[in-house]
């Protein structure tokens, strides 16, 4: 019908000559496929986690794994009931077979005294089998099994054989009143004391090797940072100069402490060789600056009210003009940097709440909603956060993690709970 | 003729126009003011009158001043002539081709009247030749009738014959049955006759001997009663033996003639047993001769019957025979008129034949164009369904991936409203094929970094349906993350 109608206008060989592209774009355009590129979206506000089912494992590993895996916020674990005919370890397993209700499978043994756990997933039936050595600390061996289960599904270091150490305060209003120095386990178990005194002991930092503890004594009735040997108990005193000897924080290789002292006047920012004691001051303002947490190795994040309220500034560890990193609210503080994540307290209309955000970034997430949440600490790999909150009159020990999708009060001992300090990956 | 042309007016009227024509133009030829011989004269001074005086001065007058010369004269004189000539023969030209068109006119309607004619003829004949045919198809009908009418005719008569006579055996059977059922009552009748005689007879002598014997026990019942009283009184016996014996003796008389009138009646018994006897004898004699009877009656219907079916047989084969020459004559019409319809059937079939093959053609043709479409048709709707089922799998397995992703992707703290716009191509075994492409990124380089290790991470991402051969642009997908 083109063709006459064309052939009405035209000479036949340009009617054709017309046609022909025509006759290709119908022909292209039947040939195309109606199915358009997929697009999908894909939103940050997602609930559950990566599936994943633990199989029992004799000696307790099971629960340790799974508490583990759930704090990071990552994980959702299938109930033990949804799958029932699952083989042993090391048996026969068809990963397809349970594809619709896990993503992986978890299942292990006792082994010489120690642990072997195999990963599978569902989707490709891909095995992994790690085997855990024995440890004094039996769960020390289930943690670093769930590190290892973490580390191959996220491909982010885990770190749940880790430890938090932080301070408790018993008989607070009276005469007897006791502080102690606590070392648990990063779920909160097995906790022990390495420090007890009557004067308070304050801001706990974990040198980079993790065996020791750099913190604030007032047992000489002044403040004076001390370094302990968790393991042996060994102690020196690192600085006690007039003033206020406060907020000590280790840098990255282990050779610094950086540190708040108001021997010049106001509180500033020093770095002491943490051999020699040798000291250089970072911050010279006329404001308070404390709470220094390293950023790298030649970066500091500290608090300040140079501002006129307490916000967070970031200066070179060599000094230097300090960067304000934070604008919104009147007040945050007590930051504490892993990872190139920056987790601190931050204070809205009277409530004090734990924050997260990047290094680089400029916007938070909230990750606490209580009245009173103090020292935020964040685990080595940035997943989560310790931290205090007032729980029944009294601070408790929390941890979250840095998407808030997990939250769980930890096991403590007797009494308020301060300055929780998230050690860094342990090597022993 | 004169029907052949009321069918054709238009001819008719043709002819009759062409006709007045032909005598207009025939009347018109002809030069009425022209003068015979006069022009020889020169002036035509004759018709000149008084009333016409002055008009002839002035016509003088003008004559006079354009007076001619007289070579002038002749030579107008000439022409006139020439001119004359030459409308004569203008007009002896006109009026040949006017007869030449006539005649032609005239050739032509003859033709046409030769035409109509002869389709006239034909028809009458074709009229003619139906005529006969139907004549000759009504007489082959009428002959066919009376053939039938006949036959049936014949066989109403074999009909009615058969039905006669069968009627006359039938009459003459009821009759003798019925002569027989009366003479069977008869004899019944005497025989029950004589039975309850006999019986009447057997009852009296029974009722006799009863008697007697009745007589018999009261006699001596009696006797002893008497001895009984010739024991009390002896007196009394003597006479009482008198009278006994007077009475024994009366009473031996009277037994002496029961014993007579029995064996008279025992007689008269044996003489009726021998009448019954005889009487049976000659039923049986009678009965024998009734069967012989009835016999030599069968004998001669059976003679009869067969007559009738030797006349009948008769009957048919010059029947059979008229009917196999009419047959044959008939066979022998019918096979040439057979042979001609076989001739004209083969003729017919030999279209029809090709008429079919065309028409099978045409139809295995259309059947297959028709096949064609409902294939394509077809294909086209196991495309669509094919599509359809297919873009399900897809958007079921784009699901999976979204949630898969989802799962493992860990934005950085504070990038709440960052957008990034992310391209990837899956393999069939799940793993991303062509690299991570970031489209577009709003976020800061942590926030993209974060974006590119969620599919890092994710990797084996779920695997496309492989019920369906995807292309490479189905497994390629985009995401938006927010």
């Amino acid at each position: 019908m083109i063709k006459k109608f064309l052939s009405h206008f035209l000479s036949p060989s340009l009617s054709r000559l017309l046609l022909q592209p025509i006759a290709l774009v119908v022909l292209l355009a039947s040939s195309v496929p109606a199915l358009a590129e997929l697009e999908l979206t894909i939103s940050k506000t997602s609930d559950d986690g990566i599936p994943i089912y633990i199989a029992n494992i004799p000696g307790g590993a099971t629960g340790v794994i799974e508490g583990d895996l759930k704090r990071s916020g990552r994980f959702t674990i299938i109930e033990r009931s949804k799958i029932t005919n699952l083989s042993a370890f090391g048996g026969e397993l068809n990963g397809g077979e349970y594809n619709d209700i896990t993503d992986y499978i978890v299942r292990g043994k006792e082994h010489e005294g120690g642990l072997q756990v195999e990963l599978i997933s569902t989707s490709d039936n891909a095995k992994t089998t790690y085997t855990i050595s024995k440890n004094t600390n039996p769960r020390r061996v289930f943690h670093k099994a769930a590190d290892k289960i973490y580390e191959k599904i996220t491909r982010e270091k885990g770190a749940f054989d880790t430890r938090l150490a932080y301070v408790t305060v018993t008989n607070k209003t009276s005469d007897n009143r006791q502080f102690r120095l606590y070392v648990s386990d990063s779920d909160g178990h097995k906790p022990q004391v390495i420090l007890t005194s009557k004067q308070p002991i304050m801001s706990p930092a974990w040198s980079p090797d993790g065996k020791k503890l750099a913190y604030v004594s007032f047992e000489d009735n002044s403040s004076a940072i001390y370094v302990q040997d968790i393991f042996t108990g060994e102690k020196f005193m690192l600085s006690s100069r007039e003033g206020s000897n406060s907020a000590p924080a280790w840098s990255p290789d282990g050779t610094k402490v950086a540190m708040s002292l108001s021997f010049n006047g106001s509180p500033d920012i020093y770095i002491v060789d943490a051999k020699s004691g040798d000291f250089t001051r970072v911050t010279t303002s006329s404001a308070i600056d404390t709470e220094p947490s390293w950023s790298g190795t030649n970066s500091i994040v500290f608090t300040s009210d140079r501002g006129g309220s307490p916000q967070l500034y970031q200066i070179a560890a060599t000094g230097g003009k300090a960067k304000r990193l934070t604008f919104d609210g009147k007040y945050n503080s007590a930051a504490d940097i892993a990872n190139k994540k920056l987790a601190f307290i931050t204070g809205n209309r009277g409530a004090y709440n734990v924050a997260i955000k990047s290094l680089s970034g400029e916007g938070k997430d909230f990750l606490s909603n209580g009245t009173l949440d103090e020292s935020p600490t964040l685990s080595p790999n940035g997943a989560m956060v310790a931290y205090t909150t007032m729980k029944n009159g009294e601070n408790s020990l929390a941890v979250v993690s840095d998407n808030s999708k997990a939250r769980q009060f930890l096991t403590s001992p007797v009494g308020d709970i301060r300055e929780p300090a998230w050690s860094p990956y342990l090597n022993h | 003729m004169l029907k052949v042309l009321l069918r054709h007016p238009g001819a008719v009227l043709g002819a009759i126009i062409l006709h007045l024509l032909l005598g207009g133009l025939f009347f018109f030829s002809f030069d009425w003011s022209e003068k015979p011989d006069l022009h020889e004269a020169g002036i035509p001074i004759a018709i000149i009158t008084e009333g016409s005086l002055e008009t002839q001065a002035n016509s003088v007058a003008e004559e006079e001043s354009a007076k001619p010369s007289e070579k002038q004269i002749i030579k107008e004189k000439q022409e006139a002539t020439d001119a004359k000539e030459k409308a004569e023969k203008l007009e002896q030209q006109k009026i040949a081709e006017a007869q030449k068109k006539a005649t032609a006119e005239k050739k032509k309607i003859a033709k046409k009247q030769a035409e109509a004619q002869k389709k006239a003829e034909a028809e009458k004949q074709k009229a003619a030749l139906a005529a006969a045919q139907a004549l000759k198809l009504k007489k082959e009908s009428d002959n066919k009738k009376r053939l039938q009418l006949e036959a049936k005719q014949e066989e109403e008569r074999l009909e009615r014959e058969a039905a006669e006579q069968e009627k006359a055996i039938a009459e003459r059977e009821a009759q003798r049955k019925a002569d027989e059922a009366e003479k069977a009552q008869a004899e019944k009748a005497q025989a029950e006759a004589e039975a309850k005689e006999q019986d009447k007879k057997e009852q009296t002598a029974k009722l006799e001997a009863e008697q007697i014997e009745k007589e018999k026990k009261l006699a001596a019942k009696k006797a002893a009663e008497k001895k009984a009283e010739e024991k009390a009184e002896k007196e009394a016996e003597r006479k009482a033996q008198k009278l006994a014996e007077k009475k024994a003796k009366d009473k031996a008389k009277k037994e002496a003639a029961k014993k007579e009138a029995a064996k008279k009646r025992a007689e008269e018994k044996k003489q009726e047993r021998l009448a019954k006897e005889k009487a049976e004898k000659k039923a049986a004699a009678l009965a024998a001769e009734r069967k012989k009877e009835k016999e030599a009656e069968e004998a001669a219907e059976r003679k009869l019957a067969e007559k009738r079916k030797a006349e009948e047989a008769e009957r048919a084969k010059a029947a059979k025979e008229k009917a196999e020459k009419e047959a044959a004559a008939k066979a022998a019409a019918e096979k040439a008129e057979r042979e001609k319809a076989e001739a004209l059937a083969a003729k017919k079939a030999e279209y029809h034949r090709k008429w079919q093959e065309a028409q099978a053609k045409k139809k295995a043709e259309a059947a297959a164009a028709d096949a064609k479409r409902k294939s394509d048709a077809e294909a086209a709707a196991r495309n669509k369904s094919l599509e359809k089922a297919k873009y399900g799998a897809l958007v079921s397995w784009g699901g999976k991936i979204q949630q898969h992703v989802k799962r493992r992707w860990h934005p950085p703290p504070g990038t709440k409203g960052e957008q990034a716009k992310v391209r990837i191509t899956i393999s069939n075994s799940g793993f991303i094929s062509s690299g991570i492409q970031i489209k577009s990124c709003s976020g800061n380089p942590e926030f993209c970094a974060s974006v590119k290790e969620a599919f890092e991470r994710s990797e084996p991402l779920p695997r496309p349906p492989s019920k369906y051969n995807l292309s490479k642009s189905d497994r390629t997908i985009t995401f938006k993350m927010d």
